[in-house]
C-alpha cells in the first residue's frame, strides 16, 4: 500500500512516500517560506522522483495540527483536493504525535512541544518503548509554568522534542525533573506515513487546532457558548 | 468548455460549474453571514476555519446539482485575490490539488474580475467594450472594460470601500451586520432629505470616491443630537446617509460613462443590490440613453460562478497558473496602465 504523507503545520514543509513499511522518499524544506507556494511542488516532486503516478497512491496521511492555523489548512486543503480528484482516502494525524514518533526509539516519556506564542506551548505526553508510542496525554495548550509542572511530575526520564524544544529546555529544567535531553526534531512527512499504517482511512478529516481563535475565546467569555464546533 | 470554479476570498464558500463563461450549471454558496453577525463583522480566522470545514461538501453539492462528475471538467479556477489571506489560501490550495489530481489546467482569477464577469452570466449578449461600476464591501471602482479581463481604471475609493461605509454607519446606528441590507431597508421608512449630509465630490473631474467624510458626518450628527438631548430617527439618518452616498456614486459613474463614450454600464458587487442605487442609476441612465445592467442579487454577492465566467476568458488566452499559485490579499485589478 502506497501512502503519501503531507506535513505543513509548522515552519517545515515535508512530504513523503511510503510503500507498506518502507519509506521510498521524503522531501523537506526548512526555509519557512510560504507553504502555499511550495507544498504542491514538493508533492509533484516526490511522485515524479519515485516514478509514482497519483493513481497508485492508496492513502494520504496528513498532519492536522496543532500548529500554524494557516499551515494546517494548507496541508488539509491540499490533501482534500488530491483525495477528491483521485478518490484517495485520508487520515488526519496530530502534528505532535508526528514529532514524537520520530523519537519513539527512546525508552521513557516523550514530550513533543511547539511554541504556541503568548508564553504557551502545544504539547502532549507519550511513552516510548523501543519504537512503540503510547499516548498518555491529549494534545493541549499549556503555559510554560504548567509544562514545567507536567514534566516534573513524570516518573521516567523525559525527552523533550520538537522544533522549539531547545528554547524551552532551559526554562523548564528543575532539580526534581528527570529531564534527560532535548532534540530539535522537525516534523516529517515520513513519520505520518508510518503512523498511518495503524490508522483507519476515510474521506473526511478534521483539523486539530487545539486552540480556538481569539475572537471565539472572547465570545465564549462574554456569552458562555462557542460559535464554531470544536 | 466546463470550468469548476472556487471562491473563498471572504465569508462565502462557493463552488460553481460554468460552461463557456456564460452558462451556470451549478452555483452553490455556503454563506457564513449568520456566524459573523455574532461578531459584528467578518472575523478572518473564523472565516478560514469555516471554509476548510465546508469546501469539500460545497463541491460535492455543486457536482450533484449539475449532474456532472469531476472528470467532465476542462479546468479548475479559483480566486487568488484580493481578499482575506487565510480564507483565500483554503480555496487556492484545494483548487491546486484538484487541478493537479485531475490533470487539468489551473486558472487563478482576480476577484474583482469575477464581479465584473457576473454580468456575462446575467446578460448573454454583453461583450466589451462597456463601462463598469464595482461596488462592494471591499471595492469601489469605476473602470472601462476594454476587452475581457482588460480594464482602464477611471476612479476608485481613496479611503473606505462603499460597502465598508454602509457597514460602519449601520453599526453606529445599532443595526446588525452586514449593514447594507439594513440601511437599505430602514431607508425605505425614512426621509432622505431629513438631514443634509455632505456629498464628497473631490477635485473637479475626478472619478475617485471618498466615503470617510460622510461616515464621520453621521457620527458627528448622532453625537450632537445626543448632546442636545434630541431624539434620533434612525430611519431618517439611514435614508439621508444612503441618499448622499448614492447621489455621488451615480453622478460620478454617469459622468465617467459619458466622458468615455460608452452606452452600456454594468454594475457589479454586493452593493449593486442596493435598491436606491438601482433606482437612481436606472433613472439617470435613461435620461442619458445609457443601458444600465444590474445582475441578480445572487450574482452580485461573492459566488463561484462569477469566477468561472472570468476564468473562461482567461483560458482563451491560455492564462494558466502553475503549482506555485499563492493567495494575494491585496491583488490589484489588471489595468492597461499596469499590464503584467
Ligand atoms: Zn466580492
Amino acid at each position: 500500500m502506497k501512502i503519501l504523507g503531507i506535513e505543513s503545520s509548522t515552519q517545515t514543509a515535508s512530504v513523503a512516500l511510503s510503500e507498506d513499511k518502507r519509506i521510498l522518499g521524503e522531501i523537506s524544506l526548512y526555509t519557512g517560506l510560504t507553504h502555499s507556494e511550495s507544498l504542491m511542488g514538493l508533492i509533484d516532486g516526490i511522485l515524479l522522483k519515485t516514478g509514482t503516478p497519483l493513481a497508485a497512491i492508496q492513502g494520504i496521511a496528513v498532519s492536522v495540527g496543532p500548529g500554524s492555523f494557516t499551515g494546517v489548512r494548507i496541508a488539509m486543503a491540499t490533501a482534500m483536493g488530491l483525495s477528491r480528484a483521485g478518490n484517495i482516502p485520508m487520515t488526519g494525524i496530530s502534528t505532535l504525535e508526528g514529532i514524537a514518533h520520530v523519537s519513539a526509539d527512546f525508552r521513557g516519556i516523550i514530550v513533543p512541544i511547539q511554541d504556541a506564542r503568548r508564553d504557551q506551548v502545544y504539547t502532549a505526553v507519550f511513552k516510548g518503548e523501543g519504537g512503540r508510542l503510547t499516548r498518555l496525554e491529549e494534545d493541549q495548550t499549556l503555559s510554560v509554568e504548567e509544562l514545567k509542572t507536567l514534566v516534573a511530575g513524570q516518573a521516567s526520564p523525559v525527552l523533550l522534542c520538537g522544533p522549539d524544544a531547545h528554547g524551552f529546555y532551559e526554562r523548564i529544567k528543575t532539580e526534581a525533573t528527570q529531564l534527560v535531553a532535548f532534540i530539535n526534531q522537525q516534523p516529517r512527512g515520513a513519520a505520518l506515513c508510518e503512523i498511518s499504517l495503524e490508522r483507519e482511512f476515510s474521506f473526511e478529516i478534521r483539523p486539530n487546532y487545539v486552540r480556538r481563535s481569539q475572537a471565539e475565546r472572547a465570545y465564549f467569555k462574554e456569552f458562555g457558548v462557542h460559535v464554531l464546533n470544536d | 468548455m466546463k470550468i469548476l470554479a472556487i471562491e473563498t476570498s471572504c465569508d462565502e464558500t462557493s463552488v460553481a460549474i460554468v460552461e463557456d463563461g456564460r452558462r451556470i450549471l451549478a452555483n452553490v454558496i455556503d454563506s457564513q453571514i449568520e456566524i459573523h453577525k455574532k461578531f459584528g463583522g467578518v472575523v478572518p480566522e473564523i472565516a478560514s476555519r469555516r471554509h476548510i470545514e465546508k469546501i469539500d461538501e460545497v463541491l460535492a453539492e455543486a457536482l450533484k446539482a449539475s449532474g456532472l462528475v469531476l472528470e467532465d471538467m476542462d479546468a479548475v479556477a479559483v480566486t487568488k485575490g484580493p481578499g482575506l489571506v487565510g480564507a483565500l489560501l483554503v480555496g487556492v490550495n484545494y483548487a491546486k490539488a484538484l487541478a493537479y489530481g485531475l490533470g487539468k489546467p489551473l486558472i487563478g482569477v482576480n476577484h474583482i474580475d469575477g464581479h465584473i464577469a457576473a454580468n456575462y452570466l446575467a446578460f448573454e449578449t454583453l461583450s466589451p467594450p462597456f463601462m463598469a461600476l464595482i461596488v462592494s464591501g471591499g471595492h469601489s471602482h469605476i473602470v472601462e472594460v476594454l476587452d475581457y479581463g482588460v480594464y482602464r481604471l477611471m476612479g476608485q475609493t481613496r479611503d473606505d470601500a462603499i460597502g465598508e461605509a454602509f457597514d460602519k454607519v449601520a453599526r453606529t446606528l445599532g443595526y446588525g451586520y452586514p449593514g447594507g441590507p439594513y440601511i437599505d431597508d430602514a431607508s425605505k421608512r425614512g426621509d432622505p432629505e431629513a438631514i443634509s449630509f455632505p456629498r464628497t465630490y473631490l477635485e473637479k473631474g475626478s472619478y475617485d470616491f471618498s466615503f470617510s467624510g460622510i461616515k464621520s458626518a453621521v457620527l458627528n450628527y448622532l453625537n450632537q443630537q445626543q448632546m442636545k438631548g434630541l431624539e434620533v430617527v434612525k430611519e431618517d439618518v439611514a435614508a439621508s446617509f444612503q441618499e448622499a452616498v448614492v447621489e455621488v456614486v451615480v453622478q460620478k459613474i454617469i459622468a465617467a460613462t459619458l466622458t468615455a463614450g460608452h452606452r452600456i454600464l454594468a454594475v457589479a458587487g454586493g452593493v449593486a443590490s442596493n435598491s436606491r442605487l438601482r433606482e437612481l442609476l436606472t433613472r439617470e441612465g435613461e435620461k442619458h440613453q445609457l443601458k444600465v445592467l444590474f445582475p441578480d442579487p445572487l450574482l452580485c454577492t461573492d459566488n463561484g460562478a462569477m469566477i468561472g465566467a472570468a476564468a473562461y476568458y482567461q483560458s482563451l488566452e491560455k492564462d494558466y497558473a502553475d503549482l506555485s499559485l499563492n493567495g494575494i490579499p491585496n491583488l490589484q485589478l489588471r489595468t492597461v496602465d499596469n499590464l503584467r
